[in-house]
């Protein structure tokens, strides 16, 4: 196939999409083969759309190979949690699922979402079915739809957080999908009208659904908790006097991208203008049909909001959003950014009610024997009366501490070592999941990052910069799910052992970092950064953060666009 | 051939000759050339008698078989064979194709019969066997037989259908030619011996002795347990996953320069030495020297060799264990033997070392090989079929091991298979199955449930009949019943299945796994849920092909398949009853258990 026929033709998900009528597909007889433990090969692009990706043991391929029996199939689950917000209740069901279905440990995602891992084929139905009854759900998890959508968990201001969690599930009900598949294949629900029937099936998506995924948060200023520039469509929360007045609009967020093909690259938002909350709705529609109609069905590589904006310009992109919603888009407000992190341990917020925010290295909830987590939150979850907020730098703060349970709360996070204090580095660091389970895996992600961190604490303490707070994620391959690229410190899996170290963000996320060195062996990594960090550790100014450090010295010069962060600074 | 070689035989006789010899099988042409050759050794007796000998009076006689493994086959063929170079008419005949009102004709019949399960008839004997039960049936005074029994003796009803043809021949007024003869596993000495006693009764006074002494072996074309071939071991791949409470090997072993010509169904008989462990722990438990000479059949050995190749150690066996109690005076082995006592799980339990260290006796090491068995060949059906690559044979072994009296026991052939590396070498035959074919017509459609390593058989089916697919454009109809443990590591050649399935040569696949959930989930349970479908495919023709286990697989498959043609097909009992006998008879259920 030429070049030029590649071209105009659609992608082969289009082709899946379209045929699947809205989502079914074969999934149905899929979970019934009962001799293989994967699932149709078409069916794996749609079950995303349900929250669940098909994954397999990459530890353990070969061998199996070997022994004549296909991979060891499994199916990640991703739970939607609008906001991050769950009640106890739901949190006690997730911990059980993990228990009974998954592999024992619950994952906090950088999306504010659950995820289950290691899942079989023939336990499949049954935790979604367990998912969807504490309330929570699946459905749009993953997939060329609008996924989880993200909000601040804590805010100055206890009333505007609450309203900002509200607007979050508010905007989350209007753009899940419509389609009646969900409820057929894991909820055995009514087969819903066919397509005799004259209703539109899917209002917002139509039949296709997205180009390619689709994300969106609310975040609260002055904390960047939830990396709004990374989302496809941000809002951010303008208050004044202590009422949310309105939110500024932040367009074509985007991670992902291919090393070194320079066609693909990430992109920070950029913010069109400012809407009063009553338009919130009709702005999020008509930035979504608008990609919906525009956006390019023909390279995957190519789909996201970003490249949509970034080919016709920004101008026309808010002129079809004005003209989609009816909204005017009135001039942005000011807002400033201060940093990004979590605030973990003790809180009182100005309502007076008690937060505790627990550090969970790369969101992993799992009992390790110096700290139990996993025990812990539980036995936390069966006496709180609050909430659990998940956090966009995979933390857990349990939130809204009754007064008369505090000192009880207080005893069962000291018996698990919940407490447990990290380094600042520790604290804000993100890894994704990576090898074994990730099949987009390059390199290991999770199971690495923790020992790195221990090598570059050891090299901070050297320098006296233990108590700096400095951002640094990984992901195993360049698909961004840690948000690499708005790291201070992003390290991108290349191959087994290998990553492309990419340097130069800022601590608030508002500027993307660049690549640096290329293929650096993990033995090498903590070599390369010592350098750096003594230079810093000598030469900065009061405050300064490491990316602005980096800059300001020249090692890295600045990303203005995208596309320039894969040339390394002469 | 060139004409231009002279030869003594006039040119229109050697064309006689020849085109006589082309109607003859390569078997047949060498018996020939060693009976021509038997005439010329006897001085001159001119060709021309050989029909005068022929015309006369000759004893004539049928040789039944019965057998689920086709051991029996391959006895009773040999009598006839060997009946023939003595003029005897014999004639080797499978049970399932005799007619019961035959008997009443007969003169001589010879019954080659194996045991089954608890003391069952197998499949082909049944329909005979309870036709020569049926206490009104005709007398049978003229019929003279004589009964080779096959069995197991780490079975309780050891022989017993021999027993029971035995008795009931004699029941109708048949005379025994002599009394019945009773084999273990290691059947071929005592089976030689009867076939000669045999013989030797039927023989026709007076017998031409010079002709009969003069005829040679027919040279061996095939390799047997005592000319075994050495079998080189190409691959020995762990099929069962990480984690699995099973190790279920798949090896592969290089047939190249041995002749072998073997087909789907077919078994490859293995005679793997014991474990060293196993030998030195029986020298210790004895306090004998490995080095001591000892002297088996012609050739004399130190004790470890022999006990280590010559020597049966890991499956006991009631005769073993009769004459170890004979000279052990301890209770629980003449409990054992008693009517009273669990002879069957006694053996299954108890290996040789076992006795000799819990029952100590003082014992030389010419009376220790004496008192064992002859090591046994195992023998495995071939999971390979000859058009993937006809110079090489795979086998799907579980290696059977366990813990009793807290030391580890294991099975002899299973772990010297499973500890082969390749390069290795194995002592190997050919067991021929000839009762487990694929249908003669590739249209046919198949069933074929083979939990476990039971499997192994219809891996070569489907190699078979995916090469019949691309010769012939199309093929049969193929359904695929498979059951273990567990679905995650114990479903083997699992990428193999799904692979035909996905390419259409596989149309149903269809797996239990017994563990994975709280009820038991077993092939049986999979074939009712299916049952109408099942029915359907019998309907059209489909051949049912069983493979495993014995004792609690078969009969449950066998009950199932009787359940759901009695639902589905709306019969009787009695026509269930027949309509499973017909099937039987028509070839279109065979079973090969054990």
């Amino acid at each position: 196939m030429s070049d030029d026929t590649k071209k105009g033709a659609l992608s082969d998900v289009e082709r899946i999409k379209s045929a699947s009528q809205n989502l079914r597909g074969t999934l149905s007889e899929s979970l019934l083969d009962d001799v293989t433990g994967a699932i149709a090969e078409d069916d794996t692009q749609l079950s995303k759309f349900h929250g669940i990706y098909q994954q397999d043991d990459r530890d353990s391929r070969a061998a199996r190979r070997r022994q004549k029996l296909e991979p060891a199939f499994s199916f990640m689950i991703r739970a939607r949690v609008p906001g991050g917000i769950c009640t106890p209740a739901q949190w006690l069901a997730m911990d059980q699922l993990a228990q009974t279905h998954a592999n024992g440990t619950l994952r906090l995602t950088t999306r504010q979402a659950f995820q289950f891992h290691g899942v079989i084929k023939r336990q499949l139905k049954e935790t979604v079915a367990g998912i969807n009854a504490s309330l929570l759900d699946t459905l749009a998890a993953c997939g060329d739809v609008n996924r989880n959508v993200m909000a601040s968990p804590l805010a100055a201001s206890a009333k505007v957080q609450k309203q900002v969690a509200r607007w979050a599930q508010a905007l989350s009900d209007h753009l899940t999908p419509a389609t009646g598949a969900y409820h057929e294949i894991w909820l055995d629900g009514e087969k819903q009208p066919g397509p005799e029937s004259t209703t539109p099936r899917e209002p917002i998506y139509g039949d296709t659904y997205l180009p390619r995924k689709f994300k969106m948060g609310l975040v609260i200023p002055p904390v960047n908790d939830i990396d709004i520039y990374t989302q496809d469509l941000g809002f951010i929360a303008i208050v004044e006097n202590d009422k949310l007045v309105g939110f500024n609009v932040s367009v074509g967020g985007g991670m992902g991208m291919a090393h070194g093909v320079r066609e693909t690259y990430p992109m920070l938002g950029q913010v069109i203008g400012f809407v009063e909350p009553e338009a919130l709705t009709a702005i999020s529609e008509a930035v979504v049909t608008t990609q919906r109609d525009f956006g390019d069905r023909t390279n995957r590589k190519h789909a996201r909001l970003k490249y949509t904006i970034d080919d016709r310009g920004i101008d026309w992109f808010a002129e079809q959003v004005q003209q989609r919603s009816g909204a005017t888009l009135a001039p942005a407000r000011p807002i400033q950014f201060t940093h990004r992190g979590d605030i973990l341990g003790w809180l009182q917020d100005d309502a007076g009610e008690w937060h505790f925010g627990v550090n969970v290295e790369n969101g992993r909830i799992k009992d390790l024997p110096e700290q139990q987590l996993m025990t812990g939150l539980r036995q936390i979850a069966k006496v709180h009366k609050g909430e659990f907020r998940l956090t966009a730098n995979q933390n857990v703060i349990i939130s809204g501490i009754d007064r008369l349970d505090k000192a009880h709360i207080e005893v069962l996070i000291d018996e698990y070592g919940l407490s447990a204090g990290a380094s600042p580095l520790r604290a804000n660091a993100m890894a994704c999941v990576g090898f074994p389970t990730c099949g987009l895996a390059m390199a290991e992600s999770e199971r690495y990052l923790p020992s790195l961190i221990d090598e570059l604490d050891d090299s901070l303490v050297s320098h006296g910069l233990e108590d700096e707070p400095m951002v640094i994620r990984m992901t195993g391959c360049p698909n961004g799910c840690a948000r690499p690229y708005a790291a201070e410190i992003g390290l991108v899996g290349k191959s087994e052992g290998r990553y492309a170290v990419f340097l130069g963000g800022d601590s608030e996320g508002t500027r993307l970092n660049r690549l640096y060195r290329d293929n650096v062996p993990d033995s090498e990594l903590r070599g390369l950064l010592d350098p750096l960090f003594a230079q810093y550790a000598r030469d900065r100014e009061p405050e300064e953060h490491f990316g602005d450090f980096l800059i300001r010295s020249g090692v890295v010069a600045p990303v203005v666009h995208g596309r320039e962060i894969h040339e390394v600074t002469p | 051939m060139s004409a231009a070689v002279p030869t003594p035989i006039s040119d229109p006789a050697r064309e006689q000759l020849g085109q006589l010899a082309a109607q003859w099988s390569a078997q047949q042409q060498l018996w020939a050339s060693g009976y021509l050759a038997g005439l010329a050794a006897a001085g001159g007796a001119a060709l021309a008698d050989a029909p005068a000998q022929a015309a006369q009076p000759t004893v004539s006689g049928t040789v039944l078989y019965g057998s689920q493994t086709g051991n029996s086959q391959g006895v009773a063929e040999a009598l006839a064979a060997s009946g023939a170079s003595l003029g005897l008419k014999l004639r080797a005949v499978n049970m399932a194709d005799y007619s019961p009102a035959r008997l009443a004709k007969e003169q001589y019949l010879l019954v080659v019969v194996s045991t089954h399960g608890e003391g069952d008839p197998p499949d082909d004997a049944k329909e005979l066997f309870d036709a020569l039960g049926e206490t009104d049936g005709p007398s049978l005074k003229q019929l003279k037989y004589a009964v080779l029994a096959l069995g197991d003796s780490s079975y309780a009803q050891f022989c017993q259908t021999g027993r029971d043809f035995d008795e009931r021949l004699a029941a109708r007024g048949a005379t025994a030619l002599l009394p019945r003869v009773e084999c273990d596993l290691d059947y071929e000495t005592p089976a030689e011996a009867w076939q000669q006693e045999v013989l030797e009764q039927l023989r026709p006074e007076p017998v031409p002795g010079p002709v009969l002494r003069a005829v040679p072996d027919p040279a061996p074309v095939t390799f047997s347990r005592k000319n075994p071939f050495l079998a080189s071991v190409e691959v020995n791949q762990k099929i069962t996953g990480d984690g699995s409470g099973k190790d279920v090997r798949h090896l592969e072993l290089s047939l190249e320069n041995s002749g072998i010509r073997y087909q789907p169904g077919d078994s490859l008989a293995v005679l793997a030495d014991n474990p060293p462990e196993l030998v030195d722990r029986v020298l210790s438990a004895t306090g004998l020297a490995g080095d001591t000479p000892v002297q088996l059949d012609d050739q004399t050995l130190p004790l470890a060799e022999a006990l280590k190749s010559e020597r049966e150690l890991t499956r006991l066996s009631r005769p073993v264990l009769e004459r170890y109690a004979a000279i052990s005076d301890a209770e629980p082995l003449s409990l054992a033997l008693s009517p009273e006592g669990n002879l069957r799980e006694f053996l299954f339990d108890h290996q040789v070392v076992d006795l000799l260290t819990q029952y100590p006796v003082e014992l030389s090491a010419q009376a220790l090989v004496d008192l064992l068995a002859p090591l046994a060949h195992r023998a495995y059906s071939i999971a390979s079929s000859p058009t993937v690559d006809e110079e090489s044979v795979h086998l799907t072994v579980a290696r059977l091991n366990f813990e009793a009296f807290d030391e580890p026991h294991y099975g002899a052939a299973s772990t010297a298979l499973a500890e082969l590396k390749p390069g290795d070498e194995l002592r190997v035959f050919l067991d021929a199955n000839p009762r487990f074919r694929l249908p003669d017509n590739p249209e046919t459609p198949i069933i074929m449930i083979g939990p476990g390593t039971g499997v192994a058989p219809f891996r070569a089916f489907l190699q078979e009949r995916e090469q019949q697919r691309d010769t012939l454009g199309k093929v049969g109809e193929n359904w695929l019943f498979f059951g273990d443990r567990h679905f995650e590591t114990d479903f083997l050649y699992q990428i193999e299945w799904l692979r035909w399935r996905k390419s259409g040569l596989l149309s149903r696949l269809s797996a239990a796994f017994s563990r994975d959930q709280a009820e038991k989930r077993y092939v049986q349970h999979l074939m009712e849920e299916q049952g109408d479908t099942f029915f359907a495919w019998l309907v059209a023709g489909a051949c049912v092909y069983v493979c495993g286990d014995a004792e609690h697989m078969a009969p449950d498959v066998d009950a199932a398949l009787t359940r759901l043609v009695q639902t589905h097909g709306g019969l009787s009992d009695e026509e269930t009853e027949a309509y499973l006998a017909e099937l039987k008879r028509s070839g279109r259920y065979r079973r090969d258990v054990y």
